[in-house]
This record gives structure tokens, sequence and C-alpha cells, in this order.
């Protein structure tokens, strides 16, 4: 496929790895000279240096041809009119587009987005995106990473395990009989940095961080199995204003259960502007790193933190300073994966990558078959991918037991009609099934070989 | 020829105005063949009539340096002029009175005040009344006028609490006096159908009540002026009864909100009505007050085991309701359920929440007087703030850049003018304290005045005061306390400031 990326910024840059990874031919486009060179030195990747939305320039990345477009730039604006000109000068029939103004993403303008008026299939907000996983991640505290699968009915978990876990050393095929009625299913461990997918044998050890897929409704028990108690988060500081740390205190405040959120915001401007769009919200104007403005935030009393600045080191610094006065949680935006070994030894509890979360939602839109979503976890060490399997599908009609998925492979869950079900090697595999495998990246092309349409579907 | 007229000075079209109006009165006395009244009218009309259009000739090539600042100056200059003028024909139709005195009364209806020396029944003839109500009513609409074409591009007025702008600096634009001279055209063909239109309706609406012809049009033109000037003892003895009353209390609305006529400044439409700073100040102003004040007598007729009557509970309730926005947009009238409900409970009246009521005043840019709903609502917001960041010193208020600019610039501003209206009063009950006027009847007497609701001195106090019973220099310093409260203290200092009249 070919596949042309206007921006090669982090996501631009991350997506065209990913692409060119799977043997796609990519050009990336981008006015700064540096950056196109940077993309063409570490990848295998075209570079135009140019700006996107000029015809001429898309015309030289190859557009006559392209099957894909992927805009990704800084602006909203170069990223629409670059669709619009994909659209109507050279006729590519998927168009991607990262959109971050609030306006823009209006549902009630939603209209705005339709073929004959802004073509663009896809409307990807990094902003939204990481404020969700930033709720997500408030939602389950005692977890280092979740997301929500199969419409919000089953949840992937990322638990770190204690040495007062109760289940360690002990076998998983044991435990699943133990426990036969809990819909959760261990499917990565990562035991000194790596991550595997584990055997029906392997045991678990104080130290592993797993990963879990369970039933929304086996959530308290799932996590009250492997030793963590869920409390509620009632008081919630929030350091940095920013389409963020906005984002996500206006959805505390639109929850009804009563959370108390404070907002801490550097830029007068920014936090005049925080301030008008919330209601019941105390937005506070200073440095987040100042520890007067933190206590007057409450962070002592306050049940987590969580730092959404632009700048990754402010953000651990803030955290740690959270964590010193008393506040028992803190989660972080970081930018640079590089910087995630630290968070271990700073104590910090969990971390969002916000390129990783825009990443796995443009690649969600990219995938082929019915690939309903798509999360990357880890720096891009294996994806949970969730899709639907197709009549011509290897799948379609077979139990899961004489289906040969690859090694690095575990089907998380399975749903049928709107039941989720804890896979089994009994359960029969039907068209319109929903299935979320845990992959690998090395074995990511076999599972999508399983769940495409076949040859014959033509 | 129009073009001419248009740009005389100001002071001298409002002296031809009010000269013109001496025609309406001349002629109403006329068809009640009281000839004297109505030859005074009219030699008094056009004798001055005259005499202006002399003066007119004489100005007509001035051109004022800074048109908005000279504007400022006449509409200043006005109260000082027209009352002298309108005395005229008052003095000459009733013999028995000093022209001092006719300029009091004068001076009180053109204020919009409605405190009248000629307060003994059959005192006056009708004629008259009908010129005390029209001046009340001409008077009102001046006040509206400037506030919305004068006041407002200077930044006084109460729209120096929206903008947060330094009262008494007009923008570069407003300076010419063209433009000036255009903007009060302009907002006048905008007002006056309006609120002569409103009048008519209230007029047509209380005569349909079944109230008398002259006393419906002194009263149509009272509620709309916010002067409280009747021909009779006010809606006591009045033959509409309560659709009367009613139909008066929602003709208050436009001395609560500016947003209720059109052409008001700086009002944004787009927000419904139950969401305007004033409309819900005054809700709840009269809310809480005629509810206190409803309890209160209750109580008391609870205790002559009077509770029970139905009837007396909701004329006890409406005589409240309607008092308190009366008195809340410095109108004055007294419902007559307002005494009925005394006569129930056997309380007196409390005076003191009426003095606090006129004191808060109606909405900016509108007839009323007083401090005004906008600014007291921008003081409150701005404790409210206050009181967030005593818990939170550095938090950032919410609500958009406008309430912030209210909350803070806005406030400042007001809380200037309330300052200057303490001390206003301060001095003036000084004042009549120094004239002998004992401290409570001063009080009274001075917030009747600074506030330009005449009514309350009969009201307010322990006892009816009667002006007719004050002393020349009392009645000097209350004149001038009048203006001070109509045209506002900031508009009077910005005008007085050395360096505005140095440069």
């Amino acid at each position: 496929m070919k596949v042309i990326i206007c921006g090669a910024g982090q996501v631009g840059w991350q997506i065209a790895r990913h692409l060119a990874g799977e043997r796609n031919e990519v050009t990336v486009v981008d006015f700064n000279a540096d950056l196109v060179r940077r993309a063409t030195d570490t990848l295998d990747v075209k570079g135009i240096v140019g700006f996107a939305s000029y015809p001429d320039v898309l015309e030289r990345a190859g557009a006559r041809d392209a099957d894909m477009i992927i805009a990704a730039t800084h602006s909203d604006e170069v990223n629409m009119i670059t669709c619009q000109v994909a659209h109507s000068v050279f006729g590519i029939t998927r168009k991607i587009a990262r959109v971050r103004s609030q306006s823009y993403l209006d549902p009630a303008y939603a209209e705005l987005y339709r073929r004959d008026h802004l073509p663009i299939d896809a409307v990807i907000s990094p902003e939204r995106e990481v404020a969700e996983a930033a709720l997500q991640r408030l939602a389950a505290p005692a977890t280092f990473d979740t997301e929500s699968f199969m419409g919000g009915r089953a949840q992937l978990l990322g638990i770190a395990l204690d040495a007062d876990c109760p289940v360690l050393n002990t076998p998983l095929r044991q435990l699943n009989e133990l426990f036969s009625t809990l819909r959760a299913i261990v499917v990565g461990v990562r035991r000194g940095g790596r991550l595997f997918t584990p055997d029906p044998g392997d045991q678990l050890y104080s130290g592993d961080q797993i990963y879990v897929f369970a039933h929304n409704d086996d959530l308290d028990r799932c996590l009250e199995i492997f030793g963590k108690a869920k409390h509620k988060q009632e008081r919630v500081v929030i350091i940095g204003g920013g389409n963020v740390g906005l984002g996500v205190a206006r959805s505390l405040e639109a929850r009804t259960d009563r959370v108390r959120v404070k907002v801490i915001e550097k830029t007068r401007a920014r936090a005049e502007y925080a301030a008008d769009r919330l209601e019941r919200t105390v937005v506070l104007n200073g440095d987040g790193m100042d520890m007067d403005l933190l206590l007057e935030a409450g962070i002592d009393r306050a049940d987590a933190a969580l730092a959404v600045t632009d700048d990754d080191k402010t953000n651990l610094l803030v955290a740690v300073r959270a964590k010193s006065a008393g506040c028992p949680m803190a989660i972080v935006l970081v930018n640079d994966p590089t910087l995630v070994p630290l968070l271990a030894p700073l104590a910090i509890d969990a971390y969002i990558n916000p390129r990783a979360t825009t990443v796995s939602s443009i690649l969600r839109h990219i995938r082929h078959g019915r690939v309903r979503a798509i999360y990357s976890i880890g720096d891009a060490e294996a994806e949970v991918i969730e899709a639907q399997v197709l009549s011509s599908s290897p799948l379609a009609g077979r139990h899961i037991r004489e289906i040969e998925f690859p090694e690095g492979a575990l089907v998380g869950a399975v749903m049928k009609g709107d039941k989720v079900m804890k896979p089994t090697g009994e359960l029969r595999m039907e068209e319109g099934d929903v299935i979320a495998i845990f992959a690998m990246t090395k074995d990511v092309p076999e599972v999508e070989r399983l769940l495409q349409v076949t040859v014959d579907f033509f | 020829m129009a073009g001419r007229i248009r740009n005389l000075p100001l002071l001298v079209i409002l002296m031809a105005v009010s000269a013109a109006a001496m025609y309406l009165p001349a002629a109403h006395a006329l068809v009640l063949r009281n000839h004297v009244v109505a030859r005074s009218f009219f030699y008094s009309g056009s004798i001055l009539l005259v005499l202006t259009a002399m003066i007119a000739i004489a100005t007509a090539n001035r051109q004022p340096r800074n048109a908005a600042r000279s504007q400022l100056a006449a509409l200043i200059g006005a109260y000082v002029v027209l009352p002298v003028m309108l005395a005229m024909p008052f003095a000459q139709a009733v013999a028995d009175t000093s022209f001092f005195n006719a300029w009091f009364e004068m001076l009180s209806c053109f204020t919009t005040t409605g405190a009248t020396l000629y307060d003994t029944p059959d005192r006056l003839p009708a004629s008259l009344h009908l010129w005390r109500a029209l001046v009340g009513w001409m008077g009102g609409f001046f006040a509206l006028l400037s506030a919305v074409a004068i006041l407002a591009p200077l930044n006084l007025g109460g729209i120096e609490v929206i903008s947060g702008h330094t009262p008494g600096r007009a923008a570069a634009a407003g300076r010419s006096a063209s433009e000036a001279s255009e903007r009060i055209r302009r907002y006048a063909l905008v007002l006056f159908p309006a609120y002569t239109g409103l009048t008519l309706a209230l007029w047509a609406l209380l005569l349909m009540a079944g109230e008398v012809g002259l006393v419906a049009l002194s009263h149509a033109m009272a509620t709309l002026s916010t002067s409280g000037i009747s021909p009779g003892g006010g809606l006591v003895g009045s033959s509409a009864g309560f659709t009367g009353e009613a139909l008066i209390f929602i003709f208050l609305i436009f001395a609560v909100t500016r947003r209720a006529l059109p052409g008001a400044v700086m009002v944004d439409r787009s927000a419904p009505v139950s969401q305007d700073p004033e409309f819900r100040m005054a809700l709840i102003f009269v809310g809480v007050v005629s509810l206190v004040l409803f309890v209160r007598h209750w109580i008391g007729a609870l205790e002559l085991a009077d509770g029970q009557d139905l009837p007396a509970f909701f004329r006890a309730l409406w005589g409240a309701a309607f008092t308190t926005l009366s008195f809340l947009t410095t109108t004055g009238f007294t419902s007559a359920d307002w005494s009925s409900a005394r006569i129930w409970s056997g309380l007196d009246t409390p005076g003191l929440i009426l003095l606090g009521l006129a004191m808060i005043g109606g909405g900016v840019a509108t007839t009323a007087g007083g401090v005004k709903l906008l600014r007291v609502y921008a003081l409150f917001r701005h404790g409210e703030r206050e009181m967030e960041r005593l818990i939170h010193p550095s938090s950032i208020g919410g609500s958009g850049q406008t309430a912030r600019r209210m909350r803070r610039e806005g406030a400042h501003l007001a809380w200037v003018f309330f300052i200057l209206f303490a001390l206003s009063i301060a001095i003036v009950s000084a004042a009549l304290a120094l004239t002998g006027i004992a401290f409570e009847p001063g009080l009274v007497l001075t917030i009747a005045a600074l506030t330009t609701t005449g009514p309350l001195a009969d009201v307010a106090a322990q006892a009816p005061i009667r002006f007719a019973e004050i002393g020349t220099m009392a009645k000097l310093i209350l004149g001038f306390a009048m203006v001070l409260g109509r045209v506002e203290t900031l508009a009077i200092l910005v005008l007085l400031v050395p360096d505005s009249w140095r440069r």
C-alpha cells in the first residue's frame, strides 16, 4: 500500500515507523528538512521537503497513485486542506487528519467531515484521546495501564504484582480452575523488562507486571484476586491546564459522583480560559512546582495527582513532589518514551504517552479487516487487536482450539452478540463475533492474516 | 435648516423643547376653561420660545473643543437652567406661592424625584398636575437619553462597571461635535417612540381598568419615568384598584433593566432575560424583601388571631411585593394593600427597608436612581470572588472575560461610586442638620433626594415628613442633592476635575 504521511513530528514519525515496518511504501512530507532527514535516515521511507497542503508538493510525494494520506502536521487547518487537496486533485480514497481544536471536534458540527463537504474519513484528536486515557488511569488507580474494549464491556488491565499478591507461584492453569467463574485471562507478562505471552503452565512472581483481560463486571473481583483494593477517587489535582488537563477536568466535572478537581496552570491567560470553561473546578494560577501552590491545591489530601503539562521533566518532578507531599497516586504525561524506565525509581504510578495513544488510534484506521480497536503496549512491543470475524476469515466456523494462532498471540475475550465471554478451547467462532487478541509485535502480521478476508472472498 | 438646528448646543434644544411643552397644559386648561392657568402657560411658553430662538441664533456657530464633554456640561446645565424656566408658568398660575417653591417643585419633578410641596388635595388645578406629570415624564426621558447618548460614551452612568474603563474618558471617535449630536439624535429617534408608546399603552390600559383620565395619564407617566408623581394621594385612592397596580407593576420592568427598551448600550441580547444580572438582582430583592415583610405582617396577624383571613393574607403579600418593586425602582408608589396589611397585623411600616431599597435603586441607563442594581451586582460578585480567594489565594475566577472585568475594574468603580454616594449622604444630611432638621427626618430626606424617590419622606419615617414644612435653605440643599442623585456624583466630579476644564 502506498501511504503519504504529512508531518514528520513525533506522531508522523511513529506512524511511519509502524507502516514502514509492515512493508508499506511510505512517503513523509514536512517543511522542516531536519525532521524529514531524521525519518529517511532511520526508517525505510521516502522523504519530501515542502508545505504539506500544496498540490505540487503532494504530487512530488506521489499522490497520484497513493492509497492513503495521513495529515498529522501541527496545524489543524493545514491538515484539513491537505485532505481536501488529496481528495479533489488526486482522488486519494482514504484520508485521515489529526485535528486538535475543540471547536472542530464538536459533535454538533460532525457533518463537516462528510464526503461532499470536507472529505476526511477519520478525524484523530490527540488531546481528546490522551484525556480519555488519563481518565481511564484515574478510574483504575491500582493499575498502571488500562484500555477498554468491546464497547466498554471488557477492560485490559496492567497490574504490577507485589509480594502480598495471594496468587503468586501458582500455575495459571490452576488459577483458571480455582476461579472458574471469573471472566478474566492473563494475556501478557513482563518479567525483567521482557514481555511475553504466558503458557498455561507458567507461574506469576512478585515484581511481575501482568496484563489481564477482564469482563467489566468482574473488574473489582479480578483486582482483589491480584491483591489490589479499589477505592474511589474524590480529590484530584491536575497540573497543566492545556487541552488535556482541561479535557480531563471537564469530564470529571460531568460525572455524577462529585469529584473535586483543582487545576494548576502557569500561564494566566490560559488559566482564565480554563476557568471560563469549568464550573465547579477551582483553577489556580502559578507554577506547578511551587510547593505552596501545591499545598493550596490540597495535594496532601488529594487522592491523585495528574501532571499533564507539555514538559516531560516538569511532569516527572511535579509527580515526585506530589508523592512526597503525601498524594498516594501520581500519573504523568510523558512524550519521550526513553523517560519511561525512570518512572519506577521515581515511584510514579502510571504514565500516559500521547504519542502511543495517537498512533494507536491512527493505526486503528489503517488495519485491514474489520478491526474495531487497536492498543499498543509498551514501546510498541505488543498490540491488542479487537476485530470482527468475517465470514471469509480462516477463524469463522472453527473452535478456538483448532485455530493456528502464532506463538506470541493469545485470545483475550470473545463477544457474541453483546455478551462478552471468556475464551475456552470449546468456543466456536462464528461470523459477526468480536474477538480481542493480544499479540507480540512480531506476530501481528500473522494475526492480521487470520483476521483478514481470504482471497476467495473476491 | 434642519442641519443647523441639529448642530445647536444641546442646552438650547432642551430649552426650546421645554418651552414648547408648555402649550400642552395651556391647551388643557383652555379646554377646562381655566383661563388664568391657560394664559400663564401660553405666555410663558411663547416668551421663552422667543428667548430661546435668540440664544439659538447667538450660539449657532459655536464649535466646542471636546463635544462629549460639552454635552456633559449641557447635561448638568440642564438641571440648573431648565427648572427655572419650567417654574415660570407654575409660579404665575399658582398665585399664592413663591417662585422659589415653584422652582423646587419643578426641580423635584424634572429629576423624577416627585417630592411635592403641594400635597393638600385640590391645592392645584388639574392642568398644573398635568404639568407636573409632564415635566417628570420629560425628565425621565432626558435621564434615559442622556444615559445612553451622553454618559455611556464617556464611560459614566453605570456603563463604567461593564466596560471597566476610566470614567469620563471618551473614545477618540466620540469627540467630534457632529458625531456627538448625531448620536443624541439617533438615540432620541429610537427611544422616543418606545417611551411614548409605552406611556400611551399604560395610559390606555389604566383607563380600561377604570382609572380617571388625568390620574391615569399621570400614573402612566410617573411609572415610565419612575417619578411617582400623582395628582391624588398616589395609588391608595385609585379607582383602578388591584388591576391598576398590577399594570404598573408590569411596566416597572423598564426601570429594572435597560434591555427592556430599544437602543440600550452594552447589552448582551443573546442571553435570555432570566440571565440578565439586573433582572435577577431585582427578582431576588423583591422576592426576599416582600417575603420578609409579609412574614412579619403574618406573624403580627397571628398574634391578633387574624391569621386565617385568606384574602387579607394575599393582599398583604401583594402589597409587600408591589411596594418593594416600586421603591427599588425609586418610583415611590405605595400599594393600597400596603396600608391595609398594616391594619391587618397592627405593625407599622418598616421604613428602613424602603430606604435601603431606594438606595439600591433600579437598573443602569434606565430612569431609576440610587446606586443601581448593576453596581450592587458587581460588588456582590466581587465579594463572592474574594471569599473564594480566602481559601485559594491563587485561584482564577471563571465565567468569562466580561464577568472577570466586572469583578475587577467594574467592582472597583462601583465601589468608588458607592463611597461617593455614602459621602454625599453624610454631607447632605450634615448640611440639613445645620439648618435645624432633626437627624432622622434629615436622613430620610437626604436619601429621598439623592435616590430621587420623593415619596420616601411620606412613608419611610415614623411620622410623614412634609416638604412644605421645610425651610428655604433646606430646600436648596435638597434640590442640590436631587441633581447630584440624578446626574450621579461621578459625572459631576468628572466635569469639575480641574484638569478637564484647564485643558
